[in-house]
């Protein structure tokens, strides 16, 4: 670790010296290199969100005009007129909070497996990649057999090893846990991104550690995770923000049964949105929606602060 | 400088917008065609790629008898109502579409569609009379939504081959001779056979090892059998649901219990591993299939010795339907000419082949009268097995009751009530009349009355 | 290290891989079984674990029932045109967001980030009339455009998180030289992040590949259609033809899978920083 120290301080002495005045056009430079990306949110996203948000505060009903109702829906929202809202969110914290550490450590498993030498990589690889990229409207179809109570072939396994059986995606307890289990399925292209991360870290570093007698827990929590952990931040927040929104599962799955145990917030607010119309209503549920992501990020953006090193900002 | 190159990204950008806006607009212009205004019409639908080249056909068609109507084919093969919700919301809705009944009910009511009460009244040749019962959608007095697009009616789907060899009747055809619940429900348990090839009237069945289920149905047609015990989801005074009347939750329990208490119907999680319908059939996985007549089509092309029968009944027999309705968009700049497009898609000349295959069935009753006409469609194989003209043809005409969606108002979102409710009750975890107690209040307490049946 | 603890590790690897492997192709191999049977094949209990016979037709049907040599000219365009602007744009975005020091960049940065944080099904009619009153409905412009104002603030993130790791001593090293940022960025950030970019090319690719809810909203015409929407076409309002949605998928799937056994060298290759840091 001691390197690091070193280049820090080496870097700390240039930066004082005639860099100033390169420094001083990367103002005006830097906004111009970041131009198109904040134009294109200026123009795709920005207007839209005000829309939205406007709309939120309407009770627009789709080519109807909408008549502006101040806060209506959101104290509909929050003071139990409908029940629908605190049951949504209340499965979808739970699946968040259950999915996203599980997928992060399982990613990051599987990436430092696949980034060892072995035989027969490219296979291995693209198989924990596959199922990403068969789609589910295929997959689907396989699910509903392996999760089949009586025929699948999970319970079959289950009772085989004399271990209980399960409703899996039919009861309404056990539809979140399951439904958790199989997005471990689609955690390739989070595996992706841990893949290109560890891919920098350069060998000397480990070698370093071989040298000071370390074994390979040494490895993992000395060097791994703090150079992968800009990636691994990365990883969480996409994770969270992602879980939030999860829809394809219930939309094409279970419709949010049994008995409202998978009605997941997203597919609760496209169901107001497009099956009964409530645009209006639709818009300040997403909107609360928004609120919590943006919490949430903001927290973990906060800790980051303790955990997350870059390499590049001399801190 | 290199912010050329950045400049150039954003020009790039810009021109290929361009382009792609120069390409796609092209409409507008004024012209005429035999001395009539050209007039383009949109016509968006679901359905089947088969059903889409009936669709295009159809179009041509009428642009061939009409040269100054062009009609615009769109095929919207998913997300149907997102879509239309998108284009609704930015004003370019199409002219002329199917829609599922409860969305065009509240899509009218909010006034997206055309009151086609407008032309009925005028019209000469469409009027309610010339149509089936049932066939028109009104969402307030003398407010026409839409009319059923193709009629759609419930029977008594079955393999005849497994009903030979068991040595059992076939189920009657004329509502006269409806099989009581009794009767069909022996029926069932003698064809519902476990892996030891006992069957469900056997002491010695295994209801977790069925091999082959007597019967089979959708739990989302749950109020199957209530009309046929006298009443109604909405209560007779239309003031409510009537989710504590003892003969609706009868009819329903009914349903539930060829599950829960006989076995000799898959539950929906079982269900999930038993192929579509006809191929239940097909594959004997499933004796009997409580079902639409649109199956027909697939038991025709899968060459099975199948028949239809009428609904078993509980006091009186019945045959719910389900046809969804066409409809003009309230925006629609040329009211006329989507009008007479409408007609032309009404009649069952236009999609005939669609009506052949089993698939369809028309709303003109000349068509349920005239045998000349009949012959066209109804007794026309592989579709139509025996049977057909009298189960399904004639029951629809006499003993057709329409769907309880198509009188209630808020019916998406009081379903979304229901139905997670009944879960419990295919689990076999709660009776029926539970299940609705609990959620009777909050059920009704998004009842908003109802829509008029003239 | 002894080399039967060694020895013991492989083991245990090559098991975590296999097993691990074999529970991932099972889905791929079950689409696989399917697209080769009939229906009442699929649907058999106990299930077939080799169709009988196979059922060839399934991969003939796609071609005969739908264009889909049109929609996947229409596909490439749109995959090809959202790459470019991604790669281009979403790169030079991360730089500035990482490497370059400016008034109010972190702010400006978490701002974008919101933009994924407001569910798509109610910006959808926004951006829809938006798009509407540009005249651009029923063009592939509403799919590809917005690829080259910034590529998706996933991209930017991701590529920022990389490039926020390379060291600072190279871009010094640039200025002492005479470089300026378009140096650096060409010469060192891009070469050395070449992984990072491949991997959201890989994504945008995949994303753009599946994607059905944006072509199906913004385009009209058949003509258009992309696979993704032929591939919905065979699930019909009454029935799916399960055989043929699964060939049909196998079909589409292929060009990814093939992508991805070509990319994934990538990984590992590497390039040695070693000598930089040194």
């Amino acid at each position: 670790m001691q390197s690091m120290t070193e280049t820090a301080q080496r870097r700390q002495t240039i930066s004082k010296s005639s860099l100033s005045s390169i420094r001083r056009r990367e103002n005006w430079l830097g906004w111009l290199f970041a131009a198109p990306a904040i134009l294109g949110f200026i123009i795709f996203v920005f207007g839209p969100m005000i829309a939205s948000l406007w709309l939120s505060m309407t009770d627009y009903k789709v080519a109807s005009t909408p008549h502006f109702v101040g806060l209506e829906n959101y104290r509909n929202l929050f003071n139990g007129t409908d029940a629908f809202f605190y049951k949504s969110l209340g499965v979808t914290l739970y699946y968040v909070i259950l999915s996203v550490p599980l997928q992060i450590i399982v990613a990051f498993f599987l990436a430092i497996l696949l980034n060892q030498k072995v035989k027969g990589l490219t296979f291995f690889r693209t198989a924990f990649y596959l199922p990403t990229i068969v789609p589910l409207i295929a997959s689907s179809m396989v699910w509903l057999w392996l999760f089949d109570p009586d025929m699948g072939l999970l319970n079959i396994i289950m009772r085989a090893l004399h271990l209980p059986e399960s409703q899996w995606i039919y009861s309404e307890t056990t539809v979140v846990p399951t439904l958790v289990l199989m997005s471990l399925w689609t955690v390739g292209g989070t595996m992706v991104i841990f893949l290109a991360g560890l891919k920098d870290i350069p060998d000397h570093y480990y070698e370093a550690i071989e040298i000071d007698g370390g074994n390979a827990l040494h490895k993992l929590l000395y060097i791994t995770i703090p150079l992968t952990s800009p990636t691994i931040f990365f990883n969480t927040i996409m994770g969270f923000i992602g879980g939030f929104q999860v829809f394809v599962q219930p939309y094409v799955m279970t419709q949010g049964g049994p008995n409202n145990g998978s009605l997941f917030y997203i597919f609760y607010l496209f169901r107001e949105a497009f099956t009964f119309s409530n645009m209006g209503y639709a818009c300040a549920i997403a909107w609360v929606l928004f609120i919590v992501i943006m919490l949430f990020t903001f927290l973990l953006f906060r800790t980051s602060q303790k955990w997350v090193y870059y390499e590049g900002e001399g801190r | 400088m290199r912010v050329k190159l950045l400049l150039w990204t954003l020009c790039s950008a810009l021109l290929i917008g361009l382009l792609a806006g120069c390409s796609s607009d092209n409409s507008g212009s004024a012209q005429t065609v035999d001395g009539k205004q050209k007039v383009t019409l949109t016509y968006a639908s679901w359905g089947s790629t088969n059903e889409k080249k009936v669709q295009e056909q159809i179009a041509r068609q009428f642009t061939e008898k009409y040269p100054w109507i062009e009609v615009k084919y769109m095929h919207i093969p998913g997300d149907y109502v997102t879509k239309l919700t998108t284009m609704f919301a930015a004003n370019q809705a199409p002219d002329v579409f199917p829609i599922y009944k409860a969305q065009g009910l509240q899509w009218a009511e909010q006034g997206k569609l055309y009151n086609l009460n407008e032309f009925l009244k005028e019209d000469k040749e469409l009027t309610p009379d010339t149509l089936i019962p049932n066939a028109i959608l009104y969402w307030d007095k003398d407010k026409v939504a839409g009319i059923k697009v193709t009629e759609e009616a419930f029977g008594l789907y079955y393999n005849a081959d497994m009903f030979k060899e068991a040595g059992l009747p076939l189920p009657p055809t004329q509502a006269e001779q409806a099989w009581t619940w009794d009767q069909f429900l022996d029926t069932a348990k003698k064809l519902t056979i476990d892996n030891n090839g006992n069957n469900a009237t056997s002491p010695a069945f295994d209801p977790s090892n069925v091999k082959q289920y007597g019967v089979r149905f959708d739990t989302w047609m749950w109020h199957l059998m209530v009309p046929s015990n006298g009443t109604s989801v909405i209560s007779e005074k239309k003031d409510k649901l009537n989710l504590e009347d003892p003969q609706m939750i009868e009819a329903v329990q009914k349903m539930a219990d060829l599950i829960t208490v006989h076995h000799v119907a898959p539950s929906p999680t079982q269900s999930k591993n038993i192929p579509a319908p006809a191929v239940a059939l097909q594959s004997r996985k499933v004796a009997m299939d409580l079902d639409g007549q649109w199956v027909q089509l697939d038991l025709g092309q899968s060459g099975m010795n199948y028949g239809v029968g009428v609904l078993p009944k509980l006091k009186e027999s019945k045959t719910t339907l389900f046809g969804e309705p066409e409809v003009i968009s309230a925006t629609t700049k040329h009211p006329k000419e989507a009008w007479m497009f409408y007609k032309f898609l009404l009649d069952a000349k236009s999609g005939l082949d669609m009506h052949a295959s089993g698939l369809w069935m028309p709303v003109s009753k000349e068509w349920y009268t005239d045998p000349a006409l009949i012959q066209q469609w109804a007794t026309v194989k592989p579709g139509h097995p025996e049977g057909y003209t009298d189960a399904i043809m004639k029951q629809t005409l006499n003993n057709g009751v329409n769907s309880y969606e198509y009188y209630l108002k808020n019916s998406e979102k009081i379903s979304a009530i229901i139905n997670p409710a009944l879960d419990q009750v295919w689990l076999g975890k709660k009776t029926v009349q539970q299940a609705f107690s609990e959620i009777s209040a909050k059920a009704n307490a998004e009842f908003k009355g109802t829509y008029p049946e003239e | 290290m002894t080399t039967s603890a060694f020895r013991w590790q492989r083991v245990l690897l090559y098991a975590v891989l296999i097993i691990g492997s074999l529970l991932c192709l099972f889905p791929f191999y079950w689409l696989v079984r399917s697209s080769m049977m009939d229906l009442a094949q699929i649907f058999e209990m106990p299930p077939k674990w080799i169709p009988e016979p196979f059922v060839w037709r399934n991969f003939i049907e796609p071609f005969e029932q739908l264009p889909f040599g049109r929609y996947f000219l229409n596909t490439l365009i749109i995959v090809v045109g959202t790459l470019i602007g991604t790669l281009l744009s979403s790169t030079i975005a991360a730089y500035s967001f990482s490497r370059m020091k400016w008034v109010g960049r972190d702010k400006v940065f978490a701002i974008l980030l919101t933009s994924m944080m407001l569910p798509f099904a109610v910006t959808l009619i926004p951006t829809f009339i938006g798009w509407q009153s540009l005249g651009l409905i029923n063009s592939y412009a509403p799919l590809i455009v917005p690829a080259f104002f910034g590529g998706g603030v996933f991209n930017i993130f991701l590529l920022r998180q990389f490039y926020m790791t390379l060291p600072r001593e190279l871009d010094e090293a640039v200025f002492v030289d005479g470089g300026n940022h378009f140096t650096i960025f060409t010469r060192i950030i891009l070469p050395l992040s070449r992984s990072a970019v491949l991997v959201i090319g890989l994504f945008t690719f995949l994303n753009t590949w599946n994607d059905f809810m944006g072509p199906l909203v913004y385009l009209n015409d058949e003509s258009k259609f992309t696979l993704a929407i032929g591939l919905q076409q065979f699930q019909g309002m009454y029935t799916a033809q399960w055989g043929v949605l699964m060939a049909a998928s196998l079909i589409i799937v292929l060009p990814a899978i093939l992508l991805f056994v070509i990319f994934q060298r990538y990984l590992i290759e590497g390039i040695a920083l070693t000598g930089i840091k040194g």
